[in-house]
């Protein structure tokens, strides 16, 4: 039960504080295909299941954290204060 | 010794009301008396008063039916708060209650008699065709719910707290289940939250005759005493959402301080024991007052110590129908008759007592109809194989068809809500990880069979947790193993009796059996469109009552298409809470400037702008504006965002993030800058000064401060740059003097050369002013010279006083907001975020102009390079009309009857005698340079010139000079 995250410089705090910053992508190169950059902006796996994604703890210590969740059951594999 | 009202019965050991301490409050002009402990709608029942509201369509009598925690109608108006839950209410002494809805002289009367012209559907096929029509009705149909009150605004002011908990163990109910869950779990020595909806514990059971109440008194007192649980009363648990948040709220006492409180609970296990409730039986004219759901009457003698009428008929099909007859018969009310739909009752019950009692046991019989034309006066049964017809005089009919356990807190997790057909309700099935249900909410009805269940939930939340109760569970399944079978509902009576057309299913919206037979013969044919169209179970009480009739109803009709009895999803909260508690422990703490007080004493009038009180005006946003063109204006600008970005990697993320090179910048110039997402849409403009190598001092607009700060750290996350981004908005406060004679007073408060050679436009130098040393910037954000200085926070009020004096003989003036941003829009600057929005790009913003491409990558570069030269979505254009005319912030822009934008800002200019604003529009062939749009405002056409902003000085020597 419970979805929250443990921040590195704040401990759990609830998922409220925290803004979501999408999926870890890699930026193609500057001279990727246009494809890639399409793929890039727009385009998300929408996983459900193990996600690499990005966090911003807007109402908190205003840093950003990355972490593993599954998506279905918001288990946190990874990430936040280790 | 009775003292009170002779409605009251002598005391019983069970009530939860205090006699020693009698109160009064008003009623609609009158003193209803009434004891500590009572609800509203209780204490009103005990002084002879049936009817308290009117229903929502038909705006028909309603009274007291149904007290329990869903318990929603009747509403009144308690001390000015509206759409009170009377009979959840506690009475206070002097309170002030008033009916509400419809006045005395009621035309929707007229549509309960009129059979017909509120038929199902009646707004869906009234209004579709005339526009007219749909205007002129919209304030008669404000005015047509019958329950609810006139908001009033700002009409309470009432206090909130939130409170937090994270015990290991949340049990939610505090009946006999609940209980013994909450001491098998605080056995282990760990933390429990016990959350009861009433002001006791008990539950089911406090409101029963039968020798059990002992031994739940016992067990409540053994709760009471136990000091791992925290025992929280008069608190409902209102949701459960996913992250594992439990939402309790609490109406609290007025010595508490505090109207409501909010209760969020992390617990780790949650046991589930919410019991159930009576499920209305439905009959003709099944929505009169007098009518009494058998838990509601119970409470009324066994809780509050009142007698529910004098005469009554019981209707029902299961044993508690019995054991309320009985209870209404001890309590001095004659019972006429039990009908009980059953063909015999179940081996052991109450037969024999109510033959003692001399009350007619009618197996096979049911309730067809109440009489009366206000409140019961009146019932009709029928034998339901034969065609036998009674009817009787009476004033109290209690009625009910079985229960609904109250599964509605659980079906807000993952957890399903499964239908028994061979039980006639639905039970929880296949509950998530870590959730257990017990008691009532299971079927059961003995009272050692709750028990069991309660102590078993109790082993299993400990074992979830990781301790070894394999034992105390195995010993609880053996004691529910021995219980009595869990008893069905009785099944559903049809229609029976010559008038069927007031069968209410759902009491909250007025929907009959027979509305819903319209919605099906007019071709609906799923669950929740037929829901959605005859509204039923979407009222106040939000399928609480409601539901369970409604699917078995359906079922009943389309046993083929429409028998499977799915459960609608519900939604949080499941019981009305005060909008003002979902706020609690959220304070709202505004931004003020340095500046803030020396501007109130001047005269600024203050304005809350996003986080930041800024000041709006200083009596005279117009003439201030025209200080800045005539003379000279001093703005505070201390909200903009202020960075420190240095670093070795500083002017690598500088260069990632802006649309303009760093490369070329030297020292003592600034730089103008906007920042675009990767989609090439505009985020926020500034300016960029270069202080040192790889140390920069970057300014933001107000609003977006904090996103580009949010901004620049993912992108030193995303690359592992080794630049560092210092929020120095607070640390360096920010005036903006600017206007024709800024030159001139600010030389008098500095000995650096400012000439135009020694201090071009777009350049900066560091410099005391008025002995403070500061960051001198000149640019030109409102078309005039201008300086924007930037001191230490702590020297600015003294800095503005300074330039203040020295500018006053110069006709210098303060300029609010309102000036800033008119002078803004003369000179044509779009605002990001107002004068464009989330979809508006580098050019469609118009700063094309504004884009270096020296640099191999760029946030937003690559869709930046597509979108060069392509059609434009939306564009941002200026317009101009003569003279002052009436046009607000999003009046629309048209093309004959074509939407194809919004006026973003629009203001009049004194300095230019003219109206001028910027409209955010589709592209059109219309809208050309020195064409004209039409603009809409409150519905009246207004034509303006199109002209390429900035509306005067387009060269800018004002500013450069």
């Amino acid at each position: 039960m419970g979805f929250q995250i443990n921040c590195p410089n704040c401990g759990f705090r609830d998922l409220y504080e925290f803004k979501f910053g999408g999926e870890v992508k890699e930026r193609p190169g500057p001279d990727a295909d246009i494809r890639e950059w399409r793929h890039y902006i727009y385009f998300h796996k929408n996983t459900n299941g193990i996600h690499e994604e990005w966090w911003y703890h807007t109402f908190g210590c205003r840093t950003w954290i990355q972490i593993t969740r599954n998506t279905a059951t918001h288990q946190i594999s990874r990430g936040g204060r280790e | 010794m009775n003292t009170s009202t002779p409605r009251r019965l002598p005391e019983i050991s069970t009530e939860v009301i205090d006699r020693s301490s009698p109160l009064a409050f008003k009623y609609e002009g009158r003193e209803i008396p009434a004891f500590s402990g009572d609800t509203i709608a209780g204490a009103l029942y005990a002084s002879g008063i049936r009817i308290m509201s009117t229903s929502f369509k038909y705006h028909r009598p309603r009274g007291l039916f149904d007290m329990g925690v869903h318990a929603s109608e009747p509403f009144m108006e308690v001390d000015g708060r509206l759409n009170t839950r009377i009979a959840r209410t506690p009475v206070i002494r002097g309170m002030e209650v008033k009916r509400q809805g419809s006045s005395r002289i009621d035309l929707f009367k007229l549509a309960d008699k009129a059979s017909g012209a509120m038929e199902v559907g009646f707004y869906y096929k009234s209004f579709y065709k005339s526009k007219a029509l749909w205007n002129k009705s919209l304030e008669l149909m404000r005015k047509a719910p019958g329950n609810l009150g006139e908001v009033k605004p700002l009409s309470s002011r009432d206090r909130f707290e939130a409170v937090n908990l994270t015990p290991e163990v949340l049990v939610i109910g505090g009946g006999a289940a609940g209980m013994e869950a909450a001491l098998q779990a605080a056995s282990a020595d760990i933390r429990v939250v016990l959350v009861e909806a009433e002001a006791w514990l008990g539950g089911f059971f406090s409101f029963q005759k039968s020798g059990d109440s002992r031994r739940i008194g016992d067990l409540a007192a053994q709760v009471r005493s136990e000091e791992k649980i925290t025992t929280l009363t008069s608190t409902t648990a209102t949701a459960i959402y996913p992250e594992g948040i439990v939402m309790c709220t609490r109406i609290c006492r007025p010595e508490e301080g505090v109207f409501e409180r909010l209760y969020l609970i992390r617990p780790k296990t949650v046991i589930a024991a919410t019991g159930a409730m009576d499920r209305p039986l439905i009959f003709n004219q099944n929505d009169r007052p007098g009518i009494l759901l058998p838990q509601t009457a119970q409470r009324l003698i066994y809780l509050y110590g009142i007698k529910p009428g004098e005469t009554a008929l019981v209707a029902g099909g299961d044993d508690q129908t019995h054991r309320v007859a009985l209870d209404l018969s001890t309590a001095g009310v004659k019972v006429l008759a039990v009908c009980d739909s059953r063909s015999k009752g179940l081996p052991g019950t109450l037969e024999g007592r109510l033959k003692e009692e001399g009350i007619e046991l009618l197996y096979g019989w049911t309730l067809s109809e109440a009489l009366g034309k206000q409140q019961v006066t009146g019932a009709e049964i029928r034998e339901i194989e034969g065609a036998g017809v009674e009817t009787f005089k009476l004033d109290l009919i209690v009625a009910s068809s079985g229960r609904t356990p109250l599964f509605k807190l659980l079906a807000l997790t993952e957890g399903r809500m499964v239908y028994h057909p061979d039980l006639g309700f639905h039970l929880p099935d296949r509950l998530p990880p870590g959730f257990f249900a017990a008691g009532r909410l299971l079927g059961h009805e003995s009272v050692s069979a709750i028990q069991a269940q309660g102590r078993l939930a109790g082993a299993l939340a400990l074992a979830y947790l990781g301790y070894d109760t394999g034992t105390q569970i195995d010993d609880s399944r053996k004691s529910l193993a021995d219980s009595p079978p869990i008893a069905p509902n009785p099944r559903r009576i049809p229609a029976m009796g010559q008038k069927k057309d007031r069968r209410f299913i759902c009491l909250g919206n007025d929907v009959t059996e027979k509305e819903i037979d319209a919605a099906l013969s007019e071709g609906f044919d799923s669950t929740e469109m037929i829901k959605r169209y005859t509204t039923a179970t979407m009222g106040a009480e939000q399928g609480a009552l409601s539901q369970a009739n409604f699917l078995d109803y359906l079922a009943s009709v389309k046993p083929d298409t429409l028998g499977n009895q799915k459960l609608f999803t519900p939604r949080p909260p499941i019981v009305g809470v005060r909008l003002g508690v979902l706020g609690a422990g959220l304070h709202d703490l505004p931004r003020r400037p340095p500046l803030h007080l020396i501007q109130i004493q001047q005269g600024g009038v203050p304005i809350r702008t996003g986080p930041w009180i800024r000041i709006e005006h200083f009596g005279d946003p117009e003439s201030e504006s025209l200080a800045v063109h005539q003379t000279a204006g001093l703005c505070d600008v201390s909200t903009l965002g202020k960075f420190r970005v240095f670093g070795p990697d500083a002017t690598a993320l500088l260069n990632f993030i802006n649309t303009r090179s760093l490369n070329r910048l030297e020292n003592h110039r600034i730089h103008y800058s906007v920042s675009c997402n990767e989609e090439g849409v505009i985020i926020d403009d500034g300016v960029i000064l270069k202080q040192n190598e790889n140390d920069y001092y970057v300014t933001t607009t107000t609003a977006r401060g904090p996103l580009v700060r949010e901004w620049y750290l993912r992108w030193c996350r995303e690359f592992g740059w080794k630049a560092w981004v210092v929020d120095i908005t607070d640390a360096r406060a920010g005036m903006n003097l600017t206007g024709p004679l800024s030159r001139e007073i600010l030389s008098k408060l500095t000995s650096r050369d400012i000439s135009n050679s020694a201090l071009p436009y777009m350049h900066w130098v560091e410099a005391d002013v008025a002995g403070v040393s500061c960051l001198l910037l000149r640019m030109g954000f409102m078309g005039e010279l201008s300086y924007e200085i930037h001191p230490p926070s702590g020297f600015a009020e003294h800095l503005w006083k300074a330039i203040i004096s020295a500018g006053k003989p110069l006709g210098l003036k303060p300029v609010g907001l309102d000036g800033i941003l008119l002078c803004r829009l003369e000179k044509g600057h779009p605002l990001p975020g107002l004068d464009m929005d989330g979809n508006t790009t580098l050019y469609e913003g118009n700063y094309g102009w504004c884009i270096d491409t020296d640099r191999k990558e760029m946030a937003g570069g690559p869709m930046l390079k597509l979108l060069k030269g392509e059609p434009f979505k939306n564009v941002v254009i200026g317009f101009e009309s003569d003279g002052r005319i009436d046009l607000t912030d999003g009046d629309l822009v048209v093309e004959n009857i074509r939407r194809l934008g919004y006026v973003t800002s629009v203001r009049y200019s004194p300095f230019l005698g003219k109206t001028i604003g910027l409209a955010l529009v589709k592209p059109s062939p219309g809208i050309t340079p020195g064409g004209s749009i039409m603009l809409q405002h409150n519905r009246r056409p207004v034509r303006a010139r199109l002209v390429k902003p900035p509306f005067f000085d387009p060269k800018g020597r004002r500013m450069k000079e």
